[in-house]
């Protein structure tokens, strides 16, 4: 249980800054998924 | 970085000479997927990360794959692949973002498909375009106060306010008032909420690379990359595989059999431009001189990696660039991802698409078109455009051969083909006279190069035939 409160603290510790942004949801980020064909332009996503 | 799921295709496995630019990889990392490092690494700099990798071709995945993702990023270095997942994704209704870099340049191109019930484009943008395309339309008979007041505005420069306000603008009114008026009906459908697709921009992809080989290699060497592409023909028959370029040995070679093509092509070409009796009357200065222009000419003897690059006909990439254009990628992806889920944090790039020159670091957006005859998006169905390279005494029989090549297996007994102008048969199985295979294309059916011969199907092919048309655009060389 604490485990678990720790995980989500160190997530949210994560994305913080991205929070600023005016919209930013990221519950709606973590049920997204993106997929990427051809992964050697990969480098800075 | 904080998507809940990532799902990585790639069919590469890691090259040394993507250990430069690619900052996933690593010393060591040498020969394995692609895919596969890329998940382990991105695992490690964000454990919270759900990541699926695939190892394999993207036309062979299960479309359950494709389904499942909300944007997809392609990042492709060719033009067939990218084709065939501009049509995966515009029949799933996936937005997509396209990017790729060559040398100093490189683009994104966002594409929202129709029917993907994206948010995208501005009405009032739609409308100034098609008003200006409706105002070249007009006909004098029709509006002759606009188009005399057009001419009094070149020759009254200090009166074109006044003009303008009393003669253009009524009609501009008019016109727009009347677009804005059908605009929903009549434009929104086909302007609205849907971007050009990638094959608008690629009406004809270019000829396949074995075709271009294979040809090349029916005459002499005429350049260094010929002299390379002879080498590998030459390797593969002496070990009855393709040269592995992981591999010293095979590299060195290749080297060594595309060196002595080299150097056969610089004999022909000096003794082609000096004769025996020329040779006499030259001193050896002279010869000399004339053996170093050629060099010149034919560029210096092969390095290693060029082998590599000529063979899988690399393109030029660095790092800098690449980022650019993965950041532009990233940044689009996650303004798609959060329109698709219903909240907006900022509208997709308008235009959809972004060109960007290193050199002089400048961004360049582009208007791209969206266009009806669109062979992916287009109203057009049943057709597809090819074009194939063919040796100056190519004949009827090769135009099959180019297309089998090409990945169009084409029965030559259940097609015709013909000039789609003038409608002249040049071959049709059914008809004793025009079934010869040997005629050949330019000398007896005068094809000129870059003309079009349409290919149709007959009986069983055409109900078999997703294609019902191809338009061949055929290219000496």
């Amino acid at each position: 249980m604490i485990d678990n409160k720790n995980v989500e603290r160190k997530k949210s510790r994560m994305y913080s800054r991205q929070q600023l942004i005016d919209g930013w949801n990221q519950d709606i980020l973590d049920n997204g998924t993106i997929m990427i064909v051809g992964v050697g332009a990969l480098s800075l996503l | 970085m904080g998507i809940g799921k990532l799902i990585l295709i790639d069919l590469d496995t890691i090259e040394t000479s993507n250990l430069s630019r690619q900052m996933l990889f690593k010393p060591g990392d040498e020969g394995r997927p692609k895919a596969e490092v890329a998940a382990e690494r991105l695992k490690e700099m964000n454990p919270f990360l759900k990541i699926n990798f695939y190892f394999e071709k993207l036309q062979k995945l299960p479309m359950s794959v494709y389904e499942e993702a909300d944007v997809i990023i392609m990042a492709l270095d060719n033009f067939n692949a990218r084709l065939d997942l501009n049509k995966i994704c515009l029949r799933l209704k996936k937005p997509i973002v396209e990017g790729g870099t060559v040398g100093f340049e490189g683009h994104v191109q966002i594409i929202i498909p129709k029917g993907s019930n994206l948010d995208y484009g501005s009405r009032e943008k739609e409308i100034e375009k098609i008003l200006e395309s409706e105002l070249w339309k007009l006909n004098e008979d029709d509006y002759p106060e606009y188009f005399s007041a057009r001419a009094k505005i070149e020759e009254l420069e200090n009166e074109i306010d006044k003009i303008r306000e009393e003669k253009i603008e009524p009609v501009i009114e008019k016109i727009r008032d009347n677009i804005k008026y059908k605009f929903d009906e009549d434009y929104a459908p086909n302007k609205m909420n849907q971007t050009a697709c990638y094959r608008c921009l690629v009406p004809i992809p270019p000829p396949a690379n074995k075709l271009v080989a294979a040809c090349t290699l029916k005459g002499l060497p005429r350049n260094r990359n010929h002299c390379v592409i002879k080498a590998e023909v030459d390797f593969q028959k002496k070990y009855g595989k393709k040269p592995d370029f992981n591999k010293d040995d095979d590299v060195n070679f290749l080297i060594e059999l595309a060196q002595n093509e080299l150097e056969a092509l610089r004999n022909r070409v000096f003794e082609e431009n000096i004769p025996l009796e020329k040779l006499q009357t030259l001193t050896e200065q002279e010869v000399n001189e004339w053996k170093e222009n050629i060099r010149k000419t034919f560029g210096p003897d092969y390095k290693f990696e060029e082998m590599e690059n000529i063979l899988e006909n690399k393109i030029a990439a660095i790092q800098t660039v690449s980022s650019i254009i993965s950041s532009i990628e990233s940044q689009e992806a996650l303004k798609l991802l959060f329109r698709v889920k219903g909240r907006n944090i900022g509208p997709p790039m308008y235009p959809s698409y972004i060109n960007y020159n290193g050199v002089y670091g400048q961004f360049d957006c582009l208007e791209i078109q969206k266009r009806e005859s669109c062979l992916a998006c287009g109203n057009i169905e049943g057709e597809e455009n090819v074009q194939i390279v063919v040796p100056f005494d190519a004949d009827v029989e090769y135009i099959f051969k180019a297309m089998t090549m090409s990945g169009y297996d084409l029965d030559p007994d259940l097609w015709i083909m013909t000039n789609p102008m003038t409608k002249e048969f040049y071959w049709n199985p059914y008809v004793e006279s025009l079934k010869v295979p040997n005629l050949k294309l330019k000398a007896d059916l005068k094809i000129d190069s870059n003309a079009i011969v349409a290919l149709i199907p007959l009986g069983e092919a055409k109900e078999n035939s997703v294609i019902k048309k191809f338009n061949v655009v055929i290219t000496y060389m």
